[in-house]
């Protein structure tokens, strides 16, 4: 995130801390499609990823005294919504790996005859192979893959040493490439 | 992979340019000559590619609005908690303004008389028939002075056999 924008979450978190809640406002709004897109991926259901959203950013106003200039904001959000999300999870109970459903199988290439097709095809399937690993793999892939997040802001967000957060990553992707097969170039085209 | 291939850590760190100069160069190196992490290594990088393309995902409404919305209707509920005591301040300050207007009374105070008269009029209907001349403690004799206004049997009748008419002997 640029410093810039890093300054301007600073002063509005500051004016929000003192009850100013058109600043917050204006976080919310420069924050929600970020939030919303790691929710969304990590419960794959749109409308319980809104109000889950939503969720998050009330949380995130009655823990304001607790922001630290030392974190991103932006991190920190991601933190709290990631926390949001596995307690989601675990009231759904789907938290632990769910086996392949009979007859599906996600790691077949199945190329169609245009490319487009194939890369539409290809972002499904690695969705679906998503859904279909540990939540402590996909967290950590979608915060790392989609976000970008640095492996500091991994281990901060996740409360992990950046030591595990290096062998975590290797276990994540190793247990996505058993479901999923990236065509390499498909996406280039 | 064999023993000599660097961990899939290492390989996955390549992935994310994660690793410090000198291991870099070390793997890449091995890489060039190891078909299996050469393999591993572009297939990490085609999942991140992959990760690339995903289609970008839209909330589409204004949450800020929402958010502002429902913290000020949290808000709300909790400002007017005072204004809506429960029930025993609410019965606290009935006493209290009760006992600082007296004059107020006359509804309670009504009520309050026609209760005290039906418990002095019942007490008289409860008074018990006491003859001096009778010993204590009272014999089975004694009656409720009540029950003698519903005597069974009317005056100057007949008992129809000799325990019929009450203790006192009402058929005497």
């Amino acid at each position: 995130m640029s410093d810039a924008r890093a300054a301007l979450d600073a002063d509005d978190v500051a004016r929000a801390r003192v009850g100013d809640m058109a600043a917050f406002a204006d976080l919310v709004r420069r924050h929600q499609e970020r939030v919303f897109r790691f929710i969304l991926r990590m419960l794959d259901a749109r409308d319980e990823a809104t109000e889950l959203t939503q969720d998050v950013f009330v949380k995130a106003w009655q823990a304001l005294p607790d922001w630290r200039p030392e974190a991103s904001f932006s991190t920190w959000l991601l933190q709290i919504a990631r926390n949001a999300a596995l307690d989601q999870l675990r009231r759904r109970q789907i938290v632990q790996f769910a086996p392949l459903e009979d007859g599906m199988d996600v790691a077949d290439a199945a190329p169609g005859p245009e490319a487009r097709y194939a890369s539409r095809q290809q972002q499904e399937r690695l969705d679906r192979a998503l859904q279909r690993i540990a939540a402590e793999h996909r967290e950590i892939l979608l915060l790392r893959e989609v976000e970008g997040l640095a492996y500091g802001e991994l281990a901060r967000v996740l409360g992990i040493a950046e030591g595990t957060v290096k062998s975590r990553l290797a276990r994540a992707r190793a247990a996505l490439l058993e479901h999923f097969h990236p065509q390499a170039g498909a996406t280039h085209e | 992979m064999n023993r000599t291939c660097p961990p899939d850590e290492a390989l996955s760190a390549l992935a994310d340019d994660a690793l410090p100069a000198e291991a870099r160069t070390e793997v890449l190196t091995h890489s060039a000559r190891c078909p299996l992490c050469a393999a591993r290594l572009a297939e990490l990088r085609a999942l991140h590619d992959a990760f690339l393309a995903l289609p970008a995902v839209s909330l589409q409404v204004d949450l800020g609005a929402r958010v502002i919305a429902r913290l000020q209707a949290e808000a709300e509920p909790a400002a007017q908690a005072p204004r809506a005591p429960g029930w025993r301040a609410r019965w606290l300050a009935l006493v209290r303004s009760l006992s600082a207007q007296p004059l107020n009374l006359s509804p309670y105070a009504g009520a309050t008389a026609a209760l005290v008269m039906g418990l002095w009029l019942g007490g008289m209907l409860l008074e018990v028939e006491d003859p001096p001349s009778q010993p204590w403690p009272p014999s089975p004799n004694v009656t409720l002075a009540a029950m003698s206004l519903f005597d069974a049997v009317p005056p100057g009748n007949l008992c129809p056999r000799a325990d019929a008419c009450g203790p006192i002997g009402s058929a005497q």
